[in-house]
């Protein structure tokens, strides 16, 4: 009878080495996640929780990508994410995740960090972890100034930046 | 126990829904699917437009390719303020999904109920052509571990091969019939969810979560309302007896 591998994360592995686990391109485990990935994304489309299960799915793959960009990777000298910023949007996504409200996209930062995009209609908001430590909050559309905030890296600001995102996307 | 009673403390449903098809309703009615906001604003002030996408390619010998795309307005899905419960009302049907937490089924159904009322206020006659009643659920188990200690149904592997999983994927499809006698069609997908497991999952190390989707769809045509309601609770009552009949005495035990 069938019996389960071990789970693949074990609790000594990084943010970082799932990531870029996630990433090797030569790697069957990247393959055969992305397959089964792929497949819920393809064949479950009405479902919420799968939707949202696939989508996060996508940005960790996405991430791994992110986390494995050199220095000058956009030829105007950005520093690659460090690995203290990527675990920051790791632990953001989680609980995104769990609260079925996940950005639409993540952004290496020109300025050396990463960023989660929200969007919806004209509305775009962000969130950005620079590898400064410094935490920007940006809110902005076509027809009013732009709302941009400096926050810290801790989980009350954390959740303010959810929830003034989250009121302003969906307004 | 009877199936229609069975109540898991610890339930491992991660989304319910209660899906009706109808025949497809003029796009007029998109307008009226609009004003239904104003209506539900106080539960479910968040709205999303939902749009059907056509493209079209067209090849022949005379002349150049031709190309169009065309994006048509299909309806809205209101979700509530924390997005658990959210509803789609659509030119061709409605659908609501309760995400986890999971209370229980009177409640569920009633606020569908509810919602499919005010749905066929907003846009008027409606002609149902089909219904399905699903239940994800996403089922921890202990990694290393036997699958057939907590399912009753798994892959069968033969014993000469390795004997350890990476991942599956099961898909089955399957006829059936309810308590009275209407045919419907169970479509049953079973796959190993991505690691890492959901917050609030009891550890991250050592386990696995796994999907048992449950997707129970019967033709409606010619169903009174009345009739269609009654159908949808002799459809849950199948839904319980095929989850009750797919868990082992251990996975039971795992989410009473």
């Amino acid at each position: 009878m069938p019996t389960l591998e071990a789970s693949v994360e074990q609790d000594d592995t990084t943010a970082i080495d799932a990531v870029q686990a996630l990433a090797e391109p030569s790697s069957d485990e990247s393959r055969r996640r992305e397959f089964f990935t792929r497949d819920i994304l393809q064949a479950f489309r009405t479902s919420q929780f799968l939707q949202v299960e696939s989508h996060y799915q996508e940005l960790r793959l996405s991430l791994a990508k992110h986390s494995k960009l050199r220095n000058d990777w956009n030829s105007y000298g950005a520093e690659k994410p460090s690995s203290h910023a990527i675990e920051a949007i790791v632990r953001l996504l989680s609980r995104l995740r769990n609260e079925s409200f996940l950005p639409l996209t993540l952004v290496p930062s020109a300025e050396g960090g990463i960023a989660a995009y929200f969007k919806a209609n004209d509305r775009v908001s962000y969130l950005e972890y620079r590898n400064s430590g410094e935490v920007i909050l940006a809110m902005y559309d076509q027809h009013s100034e732009p709302d941009v905030r400096e926050l810290s890296e801790n989980d009350a600001d954390e959740s303010r930046a959810i929830a003034l995102i989250r009121e302003y996307i969906t307004a | 126990m009877p199936s229609d009673s069975i109540h898991f403390a610890n339930a491992p449903i991660t989304e319910a829904i209660i899906a009706i098809v109808v025949e497809d309703l003029p796009d007029i009615c998109i307008e009226q699917i609009r004003q239904l906001a104003q209506r539900v604003l106080s539960e479910y002030p968040k709205t999303r437009d939902l749009s059907h996408a056509e493209f079209v390619g067209e090849i022949s010998a005379e002349g150049p390719p031709k190309a169009s795309a065309r994006q048509k307005a299909l309806g809205l899905q209101f979700q509530s303020e924390d997005s658990k419960q959210i509803f789609q009302a659509r030119l061709n049907g409605f659908s609501f999904h309760r995400l986890a937490p999971y209370d229980r089924w009177e409640t569920f159904r009633a606020e569908a109920f509810r919602l499919w009322d005010l749905f066929r206020e907003a846009v008027g006659e409606v002609t149902p052509l089909a219904f399905s009643v699903r239940y994800l659920n996403s089922l921890v188990v202990p990694a290393p571990g036997r699958l057939e200690e907590f399912l009753k149904l798994y892959p069968a592997v033969p014993e000469e091969w390795p004997q350890v999983l990476s991942n599956y994927l099961v898909r089955l499809d399957i006829p059936i019939q309810d308590k009275n006698g209407y045919a419907g069609h169970l479509t049953t997908v079973q796959t190993l969810l991505p690691s890492p497991p959901r917050p609030g999952t009891p550890s991250q190390q050592g386990i696995a979560s796994i999907l048992l989707d449950l997707n129970l769809q019967y033709p409606a045509s010619g169903n009174s309302n009345e009739t269609l309601w009654q159908r949808i609770d002799a459809a849950r009552s199948v839904k319980n007896h095929l989850f009750d009949a797919s868990l082992t005495q251990a996975m039971k035990a795992r989410i009473l």
